[in-house]
Order: structure tokens, then C-alpha cells, then sequence
């Protein structure tokens, strides 16, 4: 009864399987995805993170963001186009610059690939980090006051100082100013836009039959 | 079966019953065993080649393709459309040249010297408004300052000026160039009408790598 061999080579099978549905065959269809330059969308695709954006991604994972938000829009299952979460699919290109990528656990909050094109307003965001009932009232996002720091007036008010609703507002003689993280944060979510087109990116059925339209309108 | 065991003088485990003939009954019954259990192979290997051929299909139906579309869009109709959104003709790009210099003319430096207004700056750097290098018929003398700058003595509207001009060629685009002449040869009371990225290239390519132009070199291209 020397079955030796042949649990060696289940053993075998099973790793080598793994290894090339795991490994190997993503290495090859992702893996070696580059960049694109673009002049008529603005050059490189994607688009690279810049300054304050790229600490507030740190920011963001710190603060475990991606337990709530996504950062995928999906055009064959679901409604994020009607949503108007997103015009177009989110591809594996999308993401080629992040080491970290941050497709999001859960939808408990609504998706944030476009964010930046939905809300392009820094102090829209600061508000809503600050507490969220403030311009999304009902949400369930907790607020994120501690990124926010409440300052006695010394002389003149700050010109950063937050410009809260009555109901938020701190006691008098107080101002309230974000930190380096909550800025950071607004910067990257101000960052997060999908505002250029890839071939590999199918939009939705209407939108593709509309400018397939057009395109061949102008072509004659 | 049944006629084995209607067979008393089988010896079981007694080696000392055991016969030629119930020796060779026995390692019959032996050999018989695996043939008789073989059916759940062969039901679970028959799944696994029908699984087998269904998962080839399947991936091939929505897993393949070229560069994995049909992960996306599933109906035969929708990909197709696809295809052909991706093999839509795109036509030449049609620039809205007075827009692309208007937002140039404050993100360059044209308008810390030239100001806002286009006026310039009295006796440091010469107007734009109104201007004979600016505003003539044929466009191809703005063009050619903006591409390789302009340096020492010139007179405009009259009044001195002696300033220093950069090439703005290396770093502008054809479209760029064509977007900055267009705006400033129609804005605050010009109207000389639009130059287009196709003229630039004219111009670029006969005038090539050179240093500054002086007002001199100029001066045969006025009206």
C-alpha cells in the first residue's frame, strides 16, 4: 500500500493549479498593464496623485475608510451608472499606480471613484468629515470630529476657521480648524475622479449608442 | 454469493480446511471486488468531465475575449455595440482656440507683463492693444514672436520700449500658440481674426531653432 507517489502528485496538481489561477494568469493580464499618454485627455492615464492627495490616501487608510467605501464602478451588475456614481466601468488600469488598492470591503456609503467630480468642493468635504449630518443628514457615517481641532480666538478669527451651521457651531470666543489630516483628506477626495476614457471601458449601453451616434454624424 | 456460501467446507481463517479448489474460489471473489464498486468512480468521473466542458464554455463565454470586455458586458448585443463604440471614427480634434488662450494668457506669463487689460506697462513692456505687431492681416508675426521671443529696442504705438521676451515654442503646443494669438488678436478691441494650429506648424517649421528676433528682423513683416 505505498500510495507515496500519488499523494505527491494530487499534492502537485493542486498547487500548480493555484498557482496559475492565482499567480501566474493575473501576472499576465494585469500585471504588465502601463500607463497610456494621452495628449488629448490631458496626458498620462491614469491620472497620478498629487501633493496634499497623496497623504490624504494614507489618511484614509488609516482611518479604515474602505470598511464603508468603495472605489469601483460597475456597469454590468448593479445601478452605479444610474446613480451617477461614475459615466464608465472602472477597469484594472485604473488602478496601476496604487500600491495599495483601495476597492473598498462594503457599500455601506455610496461609491467614491468619482467623488471628486460629484462634490469638486474642499469645504463641502471638511463639513462632512466634520459631522455628516451637517450636509448629508440621516447618513450613518460617523463624524470625524477629531480630525478637526476647536481653537480659543486669539485677536481675528482664522480665515481657515470652519464656517458651521448655527447648530454646530462651537461656543463664542471659539473657532474650529481642520488639521493637516482632514485637508489632506479633502485634497484626496477632490483627487478621486475618473474625468478620462479608456478603450478598454465599456460606458453605459446608452451613452456608448449615443456618442457611436454622434461620432459617425460628424464623420460624414 | 449464494452458491459460495451454500459451500460448508470453505475454511475461513483455518488454513488447515483450505482446498485447491476453495484457495482459487476465494482470490476469485477477490479479484470481483473492485469491479463491483467501480460505479461511484465512474458517476463522479463522468461529473467531473461534464463540469469540465461546461467550465470551458463558460469561461470562454464570459471570461475571454479581447481585453477581458466580456467580464463586463455579457449579451451578445452589448459587446457588439462595444466594438463598434471602440471602432467609432474619431474625426479631426476641433479646438475652441479663443478659450484655450484666454485660460493660457493668466496661467502663462503673458499676463504679468502685458497685464490683464493688454496694455503693458508704460515704458517697461509694450501693449498688446491696438498693437501693429499684433493686429495686421496676416497673423504669422505674432506667431513668430510668441515661438522664439523677442529682445532689445522696439517701437510700438509710437513710445520706446526695451524689454525681454522669452520663446514660449519649446514649451507650447502648435494648438497652445494658435489658442494665445487667436485671444490676444481678438480681445479688448482687436479683431484680426482666428489663427489655427495648422498655421503655427507652417510657421514653426520655416522658422525652426533660432535665438530672439530683434525689432530690426521684424520690421520688413509690418504693414
Amino acid at each position: 500500500m505505498n500510495r507515496g507517489p500519488f499523494i505527491f502528485l494530487g499534492v502537485l496538481i493542486i498547487l500548480v493549479f493555484s498557482w496559475t489561477t492565482v499567480v501566474f494568469k493575473p501576472n499576465q493580464t494585469v500585471g504588465k498593464l502601463v500607463a497610456i499618454l494621452d495628449d488629448d485627455q490631458g496626458g498620462r492615464l491614469p491620472r497620478e496623485l498629487q501633493g496634499a492627495a497623496q497623504h490624504g490616501k494614507e489618511v484614509y487608510q488609516e482611518l479604515g475608510c474602505i470598511a464603508c467605501h468603495t472605489q469601483q464602478v460597475r456597469v454590468a451588475a448593479g445601478m452605479d451608472i444610474e446613480r451617477g456614481w461614475g459615466s464608465r466601468q472602472s477597469v484594472a488600469r485604473d488602478y496601476i499606480d496604487q500600491d495599495r488598492v483601495l476597492l473598498g470591503r462594503k457599500r455601506l456609503g455610496p461609491d467614491l471613484a468619482n467623488v471628486g467630480e460629484r462634490r469638486p468642493d474642499a469645504a463641502w468635504h471638511l463639513l462632512h468629515l466634520y459631522n455628516p449630518q451637517i450636509n448629508s443628514q440621516g447618513s450613518n457615517m460617523p463624524a470625524y470630529s477629531f480630525l478637526f481641532e476647536t481653537r480659543k480666538i486669539v485677536g481675528r478669527p482664522s480665515s481657515r476657521a470652519m464656517d458651521l451651521p448655527e447648530a454646530f457651531a462651537p461656543p463664542e470666543g471659539f473657532e474650529i480648524l481642520p488639521t493637516r489630516k482632514a485637508e489632506s483628506l479633502a485634497a484626496y477626495m477632490l483627487s478621486l475622479k475618473v474625468d478620462y476614457d479608456l478603450n478598454e471601458a465599456p460606458k453605459s449601453l446608452e451613452t456608448m449608442a449615443d456618442e457611436l451616434a454622434i461620432a459617425l454624424e460628424n464623420a460624414e | 454469493m449464494s452458491e459460495d456460501s451454500q459451500i460448508k467446507n470453505l475454511p475461513g481463517i483455518d488454513e488447515g480446511q483450505a482446498s485447491d479448489e476453495s484457495i482459487v474460489k476465494t482470490h476469485a471473489r477477490i479479484r470481483r471486488e473492485p469491479a463491483n464498486a467501480s460505479p461511484v468512480l465512474f458517476f463522479t468521473g463522468m461529473a467531473l468531465i461534464a463540469v469540465l466542458i461546461f467550465g470551458w464554455f463558460y469561461f470562454r463565454r464570459y471570461m475571454g475575449g479581447e481585453e477581458n470586455t466580456q467580464i463586463y458586458l455579457h449579451e451578445r448585443s452589448d459587446i457588439a455595440l462595444y466594438q463598434s463604440w471602440v471602432d467609432r471614427p474619431r474625426g479631426p480634434i476641433v479646438y475652441d482656440y479663443y478659450a484655450i488662450g484666454e485660460d493660457l494668457y493668466t496661467k502663462m506669463a503673458c499676463v504679468g507683463c502685458h497685464m490683464p487689460d493688454g496694455q503693458g506697462k508704460p515704458g517697461e513692456f509694450p501693449p498688446l492693444v491696438d498693437s501693429e505687431y499684433v493686429v495686421l492681416e496676416d497673423s504669422t508675426l505674432p506667431t513668430k514672436i510668441l515661438l522664439s521671443g523677442l529682445i532689445g529696442p522696439i517701437t510700438v504705438k509710437g513710445n520706446q520700449y526695451n524689454g525681454n521676451m522669452p520663446a514660449y515654442g519649446p514649451g507650447l503646443k502648435d494648438h497652445e500658440i494658435a489658442g494665445l494669438v487667436t485671444y490676444i488678436r481678438n480681445t479688448w478691441g482687436n479683431e484680426a481674426g482666428e489663427v489655427i494650429a495648422d498655421e503655427v506648424a507652417a510657421v514653426r517649421a520655416e522658422v525652426g531653432q533660432r535665438p530672439q528676433w530683434t525689432a530690426d528682423e521684424l520690421a520688413a513683416y509690418l504693414d
